[in-house]
């Protein structure tokens, strides 16, 4: 079992790899800031970053930084004369009416009409307390805290699984094509006996993915005898420790779990994200179950105990 | 209700065109649940409804409820419902969506038993278990759990044919995945009018529900004249017992 105190170095560890990168988006809120260089900066795989970062935060990465340029557009309205134009370019709308209508519907109010009222914050509301703050970076933030009572959380050791499987590239919401694939041709070939599990592996976070590039596998269990035939291939996925929790609902919801699990249970856990990307097992079949009561356990992978990461403490490892 | 193998389409889900399909244009995918949508009513207060005569993947048993037999012939009846599906589905035909779960318990009902009395057999009836289980119509003892005989079965296109079962069967066989599919067959079953009712609860606290729906069919002049039948929405290895939903629904004729 985890000490506590190492438990509080982990999170730490979290805190800080995500507070790197809050400095570094407050710094270049002017620049294209880009995925993968920003989990680079907390260590992390581009993956597995954005799951932890939204569920650390409260607000998804993208949000979050249209937040902070509204944050700093509003401010720049009330203490500089820049012209609502110049502000709304720089804060990365490519017009004055797109920039508009984001500004009022933040703030409630238009640009100009803001910038004529000295009253009202300058400041949207954030769960995590990180605002814009012209040449201070954010020191700390508040961590989402724990609101993990509906979900039934265990660390378990996955068994290796031998899985036929499809590829989908393109958007998550649409990979029921690879799954018509994949089961059409197994059930014909006499494959969908009692005891196959269904399961389908995300490389990446739907939420900070450009839908085209999401790669996903719809995966059936098979046993040593099966082999790969044109488009069904065949692979190995689970080996390792995953942190298993349920999702109940529909699948569009799935995000929020992975955000409470990699954002809010991970850093407290004591234990360090693995490489392999996550999986979900889908318990029942939207076939026959209303959305409300679908059941999807989600798996995310664990780095072994004693490994060099997890033993990684106060001091946030240097990354490359 | 261990519903396995669980097959997973998504609901954006439409036929895929594969290389082996026929060229005929796939039809929209049948959902019967939705065209009987009106014999599928999950209310919180007992309602009077007609069912249509219908056909049905099923499998028959005797045992505890949710206990081994039970399990392993809900697995065998999935396994041919998704190997007759896809298989149909491969080959370009209607495409359907797998109804739900139901099931039949032949003899908890003692006003549709056989007549003859159970005698002996029926002093010896565990009244703790009894307690304990679905259906006390306060009219007969129940039997024990592991006496029970049940009928397991999903709705099924008419168009499915009894000789897509046995190819289902061999698929399976070839596989090593038989198990007992070869059990399951095809069933017509006319319920006509029926009292129906959603359970929000535990399986062994179905009797307030059901006193409630044998209320309504009495007040309207019917009484109950089939068996006990369960539809399951939830399911149960996951759900809370307290949050299991089940429409519950008996035949009823005039009294």
């Amino acid at each position: 079992m985890m000490n506590p105190g190492h438990k509080a170095s982990t999170l730490r560890f979290y805190k800080e790899q995500m507070l790197r990168v809050l400095v570094h988006i407050q710094e270049h809120l002017d620049e294209d800031l880009v995925l993968e260089d920003l989990a680079k900066r907390a260590c992390l795989s581009p993956h597995h970053f954005h799951r932890v970062f939204r569920g650390m935060l409260g607000e998804p990465l993208a949000a979050h930084v249209r937040r902070l340029r509204l944050e700093r557009a509003a401010g720049d309205l009330r203490s500089t004369r820049r012209s609502v134009i110049e502000i709304a370019l720089g804060t990365g709308y490519e017009s004055h009416e797109a920039f508009s209508r984001a500004f009022k519907s933040a703030f409630g109010r238009s640009p100009s009409g803001f910038r004529g009222r000295e009253e009202g914050p300058v400041q949207l509301p954030a769960r995590s307390g990180v605002h814009y703050c012209s040449g201070r970076p954010p020191s700390d933030f508040r961590a989402v805290t724990h609101r993990l009572f509906a979900m039934k959380i265990a660390i378990e050791t996955v068994a290796p699984m031998r899985v036929a499987f499809v590829r989908h590239t393109g958007p998550y919401d649409q990979c029921g094509a690879a799954w018509d694939r994949l089961c059409s041709w197994l059930g014909k070939e006499g494959y969908l006996g009692a005891g196959c599990r269904l399961i389908g592996v995300s490389y990446n976070d739907p939420e900070s993915t450009p839908p085209e590039k999401i790669r996903y596998d719809a995966c059936v269990t098979v046993d040593a005898s099966f082999q790969p035939a044109g488009d069904i291939g065949v692979q190995v996925i689970g080996g390792g420790d995953y942190v298993r929790a349920t999702h109940f609902g529909p699948y569009s919801n799935l995000k929020e779990t992975y955000g409470r699990l990699m954002g809010q249970w991970l850093p407290r856990s004591g234990r360090h994200l693995g490489d392999a990307p996550c999986f979900e097992e889908y318990v029942n079949s939207p076939e026959n179950t209303p959305p409300a009561e679908l059941i999807t356990d989600v798996f995310v992978p664990l780095s072994p105990l004693n490994s060099p990461l997890s033993t990684a403490t106060t001091k946030a490892a240097p990354c490359d | 209700m261990n519903q396995e193998p669980l097959m997973k389409t998504k609901p954006t889900a439409r036929k895929t065109s594969t290389k082996l399909s026929a060229s005929a244009e796939p039809a929209a995918k049948l959902d019967l649940g939705k065209i009987f949508r009106a014999e599928y009513l999950a209310p919180r207060k007992p309602v009077v409804l007609d069912t249509a005569p219908a056909r049905y993947l099923a499998i028959e048993g005797t045992g505890a409820p949710g206990g081994d037999v039970f399990q392993a012939r809900i697995g065998a009846l999935y396994s041919i419902a998704f190997t007759v599906k896809m298989t149909r589905k491969f080959s370009g035909e209607q495409d359907y969506s797998i109804s739900r779960l139901e099931a039949r318990y032949m003899n908890l009902n003692s006003a549709v038993e056989a007549s003859t009395p159970r005698g002996r057999e029926r002093e010896r009836v565990d009244f703790a278990s009894a307690a304990e289980s679905r259906l006390n119509l306060g009219d007969a003892p129940l039997p024990p759990a592991h006496q029970w005989r049940w009928q397991l079965f999903i709705r099924t296109p008419e168009f499915v044919a009894a000789d897509e079962l046995v190819r289902a069967v061999a698929a399976l066989r070839k596989r090593g995945k038989e198990g007992e599919a070869a059990l399951v067959h095809l069933e017509s079953i006319a319920e006509g009018r029926c009292v129906q009712m959603l359970h929000v609860g535990p399986y062994d606290k179905e009797c307030d529900t059901v006193a409630t729906m044998k209320q309504l069919a009495a007040a309207r002049g019917l009484r109950f004249a089939g068996p006990h039948h369960e539809i399951y929405i939830s399911d149960p290895r996951r759900v809370a017992p307290a949050k299991l939903k089940t429409i519950l629904r008996f035949p009823v004729v005039p009294v």
